[in-house]
């Protein structure tokens, strides 16, 4: 892996928690957030396979857990396995239309939110009734389908190998 | 180049990796010991300036989409401001008369009810940062003497706990959490000789009451629109005497040896802008 490529990876990690602490919990709808972590999760899973979405979930989750007040670890768990199963979902798929990914992420983006609330039941948090878990998914599940072809995107670009290098013939590391 | 089989391995290898690393990090995080913490307030305070900044340009475009959003409440809310600002501009007169009685008014400001305890005041920064959380940032810290637990009120009541502290900044537990747990103690309306009943209360989410279902024998009479106040037990993390709010319904058990009593909180909050953290902990 490249230093340019870890950069670019690290920056749209960076961006995509920014993101989330700054624009997304200052703007709920109908008292849900959009989940910006999960949709660059997804992307990366999407883009760059089981690998890199399991890797963008784990770190950017880690963040976020970090940042706030709750169980460190629990979202990093959560999101990595989603990250890993959008990436495995996408193993063989041949065609390129765009349909694919959305309904992986339409599919992804629910089963996130209700895993989530069941493993902080599990672990005692009462998820089920700090947020209204069917709104929740709603939204999020809505905002991740209209978001995830933009993400995918920036995380190809973020994954993909460093063009300059390639070209030149020099090395990776 | 790697077979299907060696990718595979390798795939599911970084899988259980990452997924061992979250639950090591969950187990040491719940037994609380200091690493995770000591990584979160670096993390905090590496993430302060870039929520600070994202918050003051954000801040008109927030109150527009709020305004887009609650609509009917922003009319409300302009309507309760208008009848605030007949009623003011009508006491101008009365307080033109007496500016000594002006700036007594201003010295009762604080909030009465902490009787001398010291406190400190701190803006309240931002709410949830993701969807299953119920934490308040703050924007005081360790360095204002704020430690982990202390009481966060505002001139209503009962704010919350704070959760986690970095050097500036705060995370606030508010008593709306299902997670968090305090005693209190429930008081016969009106009567002053009663010494409360005490009991252990529990939030049950943003928008809701916080429901006392352990503590209240059935035989105790408790009646809506009773005072509920922090116990200061001994095991409290609580001053006592903070108002928490009022009964608003009061159920058996379903084995019927105690009641439900649920409490409406006193503090909105979502309206919250400026709260106290008591600097107050219990003596060991």
């Amino acid at each position: 892996m490249t230093v340019l490529r870890v950069a670019k990876i690290t920056f749209i990690g960076f961006l995509a928690v920014a993101l989330q602490v700054s624009v997304a919990a200052q703007l709920p709808i109908a008292g849900a957030m959009v989940d910006v972590i999960l949709i660059a999760t997804i992307a990366a899973g999407l883009a760059a396979g089981p690998e890199a979405g399991a890797g963008v979930g784990f770190g950017c989750g880690l963040l976020i857990d970090l940042l706030g007040a709750g169980p460190v670890g629990m979202t990093a768990l959560v999101y990595t396995m989603i990250g890993y199963g959008v990436g495995v979902s996408q193993i063989g798929v041949l065609r390129t239309s765009r349909l694919i990914p959305l309904v992986s992420a339409t599919i992804a983006a629910p089963v996130a939110v209700f895993a989530y609330a069941w493993i902080g039941e599990v672990l005692g948090q009462h998820l089920f009734a700090v947020a209204d878990v069917p709104t929740v998914a709603l939204v999020v599940t809505v905002s991740t389908a209209l978001l995830c072809l933009p993400a995918r995107a920036a995380m190809a670009w973020a994954f993909a190998e460093d063009d300059v290098r390639q070209i030149q013939g020099i090395g990776r590391w | 180049m790697a077979g299907p089989g060696r990718s595979r391995r390798r795939r599911r290898f970084t899988l259980i990796v990452l997924i061992l690393a979250s639950l090591t990090i969950l187990t040491i995080n719940f037994r609380s010991t200091g690493p995770v913490q000591a990584v979160g307030r670096v993390t905090g305070s590496v993430f302060a300036p870039v929520r600070d900044a994202a918050a003051w340009v954000g801040h008109p475009f927030a109150n527009l989409w709020d305004s887009a959003f609650h609509y009917s409440e922003v009319k409300r809310d302009n309507q309760a401001l208008q009848r605030r600002v007949d009623e003011l501009e009508a006491r101008k007169v009365h307080d033109q008369i007496d500016q000594r009685l002006y700036r007594q008014l201003l010295a009762q400001a604080d909030i009465t009810y902490l009787d001398g305890l010291p406190s400190v005041a701190a803006q309240v920064t931002s709410g949830p940062l993701s969807n299953f959380q119920e934490s308040l940032a703050i924007d005081r810290g360790s360095g204002d003497g704020i430690k982990v637990g202390m009481a966060v009120v505002t001139d209503q009541g009962l704010v919350g706990r704070v959760a986690t502290v970095a050097g500036g900044r705060a995370q606030v537990q508010p008593i709306t959490d299902p997670n968090l747990s305090f005693f209190v103690k429930v008081y016969a309306r009106g009567d002053k000789e009663d010494p409360g009943t005490t009991g252990e209360a529990h939030g049950m989410g943003t928008g809701r009451d916080i429901r006392i279902s352990d503590g209240i024998l059935s035989n105790v009479r408790v009646s809506k629109r009773d005072p509920v106040y922090t116990s200061g037990v001994s095991t409290s993390t609580y001053p006592p005497g903070i108002p928490v709010g009022t009964v608003s319904t009061v159920a058996p058990t379903t084995d019927r040896t105690q009641q439900r009593v649920d409490v409406n909180p006193y503090v909105n909050f979502d309206r919250l802008s400026i709260v106290r953290v008591v600097l107050w902990e219990p003596t060991p």
